[in-house]
């Protein structure tokens, strides 16, 4: 399974293909962003099968980023991992097309819950 | 914002909450130290690793510095965990530490502010050295107010700090729809 992950921090990322092994998930080609911007050439060149995304991040946040791969007809999953998640945050991530918003901290359960639709390990 | 938000009444959340972060970075249990209980000097020498963000109430417009303080010891520690390695280097320090204040502002956001979007938090800010006090705070704010956790024989601090310029610190940019047209 081909995911992108985008989060200006880089143990972040490296914190969630950890979470994402221990949800049972293996064989996973991970595709690295530092923003948004970047993750949307990413997904661009290398058509992955989930998009992971934090929000709050430099050059391009991840509800841009989403926004921007939807108004380019573009229907990868895509889930939001943030260390905040309010109401209305959870909101315009369902109605700009995520599937949900995992809130750091984080457990491989609370990941199995929002991909199991997506990811079966 | 901060003038209506009594610090000390959500210390114990705030104690609880910097419990929970450092317990899913460090996975490590922690005992809150607390106030007036100090501990015999460190003999750690390393410098400590702060991460400094603001959040920022649209409502009155003020900004509530979040700052976590963590020794340099317990920072290589959070890095070499982090990141799977033995030997972090300083940039791994810094994003460590970075991210760790990110988590925790992100939760005193959702603690003080509750799940309403009033509120924005700022890009975390890590630096390596001597704790200085952030810039610009009137000399009216409230003081700051401080909770504490014992892990792995050191001490990480939490600080809240009301009516912060957050001038200095790096805002993610804001969302607007219209600027989204023209994406590749």
């Amino acid at each position: 399974m081909k995911i992108v992950i985008a989060d200006d921090s880089r143990a972040m990322r490296m914190i969630v293909v950890r979470t994402l092994r221990q949800a049972g998930l293996s064989g996973l080609e991970v595709l690295e962003a530092e923003n948004g911007r970047e993750a949307l050439e990413l997904v661009a060149q290398h058509r992955p099968d989930l998009i992971l995304s934090d929000w709050n991040m430099p050059e391009m946040t991840g509800i841009q980023f989403l926004q921007a791969l939807r108004s380019r007809g573009d229907t990868t999953p895509f889930c939001f991992v943030t260390s905040e998640g309010s109401d209305e945050m959870r909101e315009q991530a369902t109605a700009s097309g995520a599937l949900g918003l995992i809130a750091k901290p984080f457990t491989a359960e609370s990941f199995n819950d929002v991909l199991s639709t997506v990811v079966t390990p | 914002m901060t003038d209506h938000i009594d610090l000390e009444e959500v210390r114990p959340d705030l104690e609880t909450l910097l419990g929970d972060v450092l317990r899913s970075v460090l996975e490590e249990e922690s005992e809150v130290l607390p106030e007036g209980v100090d501990l015999p000097p460190s003999d750690d020498e390393a410098p400590p690793a702060v991460a400094l963000l603001a959040i920022a109430d649209d409502v009155d417009g003020s900004r509530l510095g979040v700052r976590v303080v963590v020794p340099g010891r317990l920072a290589h520690t959070l890095a070499a965990r982090m990141f799977g390695t033995d030997e972090p280097e300083t940039a791994d320090l810094l994003d460590a530490v970075g991210e760790l204040g990110n988590i925790a502002g992100g939760n005193v956001k959702a603690l003080l502010f509750g799940t309403a979007g009033s509120a924005r938090l700022s890009l975390p800010s890590a630096i390596l050295g001597a704790v200085v006090a952030p810039t610009a705070v009137p000399a009216e704010a409230p003081a700051p107010m401080s909770v504490r956790a014992f892990v792995l024989d050191d001490v990480a601090e939490l600080t809240l700090i009301p009516q912060m310029s957050g001038e200095d610190l790096m805002w993610p940019p804001v969302v607007r729809s219209e600027v989204l047209e023209g994406q590749p």
